[in-house]
């Protein structure tokens, strides 16, 4: 690929770059630099890049490893929230009727009023899995590009992105209820009461269906601060 | 019938597509039978497309940035064709203006050019050093703040046109008499030397453009008429509308665009726009400009 040929085919990319380097970041500025830098360093490691793979997968592969060893408060917040894999199946569960009241029924996207509130929502979610929902959500790269640009197992992946979705339902649900809709308030379960043993149930599709796990969603921010 | 806890963990995979056409097809004849993992389904599509359409829409990039990234970007292209001579893009089509413009951009490239540009190398170099990166977004400050002075510099462009159509009589004819227009334009006169493209200087008129002025210079080069404005370029932006096109002429780059059958280029040269409005085609008028240093 030519210097000319890259800047022709990188350059579209760079609005989508930077809508995701904002939300790494944060800050304009350092999205503004994240970007620009990006893109000059895959100039020079063009020769890198394989034609007719995803340049824009590549280009986040290179924008993420920049994020993660410039930005990113070293390994304490992994270690504290990324914590060990849960089994999917002790999810929080969110009743038929709550998730249905969660979605516009045209758009086949969240009610709007949701979706005002989802950019805050991803704002607090724990860094790996903002990540991930950035990069598989925002970005539409594959489970394979997102491992490779964040250096982690596919599996990896999987877990931070199912754990991001999970988190920021739960935002949804809790938002839906303050706004007066999304069904009736959850029973809460004591502090610290890790819900388990769900998963045999999952066909009852019954009242077990209105808990949502949020007291997990709870103390990890409180942990997070 | 599959049960629910042997699909779940595959739901999110699914909407993702990332399974196999088995699992894929397994899932599928699931959910026509379940609702609430179909409810599951829809409400993460329904998330996923929020998050997309939200977070791409709410966090554009300025176009001040996007115009210096463009321009960072080019001129980091230059230099990379300028390694390896063979892909300057130019030189596949040589003309005699393209030629002339190449010998200028190699001769004036002497010494202040080059210490700019390795100047910037090492900030580049420094990169990750936060203090590198900020001044060089400082050096480009002034011009990105002017970008919000005037209201409407799509109209900037059809005045400018429309000074070199009506092709008045100009103030002056004697290059020395411009000086005096440098209190009205508000930056130093620089007359571009187009001499080496055999033009010829005819004369030069201040022009109100908006609430500001331009200094409007004339010439022939055969049969083809150029104006060229200098304008101060933190009032007059023209370099940032999104309808001129970046092009990369040597080492240069030169906002090109076409209205009303004229074609117009804009550059900016130490802390001066220049704007150049011909019936020339697009390629000559962007040479043309690349060559004012």
């Amino acid at each position: 690929m030519t210097p000319r040929e890259f800047e022709l085919q990188a350059l579209p990319h760079a609005e989508s770059l930077y809508a995701v380097a904002l939300r790494m970041t944060r800050r304009a500025a350092d999205a503004e630099d994240l970007v620009q830098e990006t893109l000059l360093k895959g100039l020079r490691a063009r020769h890198q890049f394989q034609i007719g793979t995803n340049l824009k997968g590549w280009l986040m592969r290179i924008l993420t490893n920049t994020f993660i060893n410039r930005y990113k408060r070293g390994s304490l917040e992994r270690t504290v929230l990324g914590g060990p894999e849960v089994d999917p199946l002790s999810d929080g569960w969110i009743s038929t009727e709550t998730m249905r009241a969660l979605r516009d029924p045209e758009s086949q996207a969240l009610r709007p009023i949701l979706a005002e509130e989802i950019q805050r929502a991803l704002d607090s979610l724990p860094e790996d899995y903002r990540l991930a929902v950035l990069l598989v959500d925002v970005q539409e790269l594959s489970y394979k590009e997102a491992a490779d640009a964040m250096g982690c197992p596919v599996g990896t992946v999987m877990s931070r992105l199912h754990r991001g979705r999970r988190l920021l339902k739960g935002r949804l649900v809790d938002q839906a209820q303050a706004l007066g809709f999304g069904g009736a308030p959850l029973p809460r379960s004591g502090p610290g009461g890790e819900r388990e043993g769900n998963a045999g149930k999952a066909d009852g599709a019954t009242e077990q269906d209105a808990l949502v796990d949020l007291q997990e969603y709870r103390s990890q921010k409180v942990r997070a601060r | 019938m599959t049960r629910c806890h042997e699909i779940r963990p595959y739901l999110e995979a699914f909407v993702d597509d990332e399974l196999s056409t088995d699992n894929a097809l397994r899932v599928e004849e699931h959910l026509g039978s379940c609702s609430t993992c179909g409810e599951e389904v829809r409400l993460t599509r329904a998330l996923k497309r929020s998050l997309r359409d939200t977070i791409l829409e709410e966090n554009r990039p300025t176009l001040a940035f996007r115009t210096r990234l463009a321009e960072v970007l080019a001129e980091e292209v230059a230099r990379e064709e300028q390694r390896a001579p063979v892909a300057i893009p130019w030189r596949k089509r040589v003309t005699p203006v393209a030629f002339a413009a190449a010998a200028v951009a190699v001769l004036s490239l002497s010494n202040g050019e080059w210490s700019k540009l390795s100047g910037w190398s090492t900030s580049l170099s420094l990169l990750s050093g936060e203090a590198a990166s900020r001044s060089h977004d400082d050096e480009s400050a002034p011009t990105h703040q002017g970008a919000s002075v005037v209201a409407n510099p799509q109209k900037i462009i059809d005045q400018l046109v429309q000074y070199h159509q009506a092709a008045t009589e100009p103030e002056v004819t004697d290059r020395s008499a411009l000086l005096r227009f440098e209190p009205q334009v508000g930056v130093p006169m620089r007359i571009p030397e187009l001499q080496q493209y055999g033009a010829r200087f005819l004369g030069a008129s201040v022009v109100p453009v908006e609430r500001h002025r331009a200094a409007s210079l004339r010439y022939n080069l055969g049969e083809h008429r150029v104006t060229v404005y200098l304008f101060n370029p933190q009032v007059v932006p023209v370099r940032s509308l999104q309808e001129l096109q970046l092009r990369v002429i040597g080492d240069r780059a030169v906002f090109v665009g076409m209205r009303n059958g004229y074609s117009i280029a804009a550059i900016e040269q130490r802390g001066v726009g220049y704007m150049i409005a011909t019936d020339l085609d697009d390629r000559e008028s962007a040479e043309l400009l690349a060559s004012i240093r």
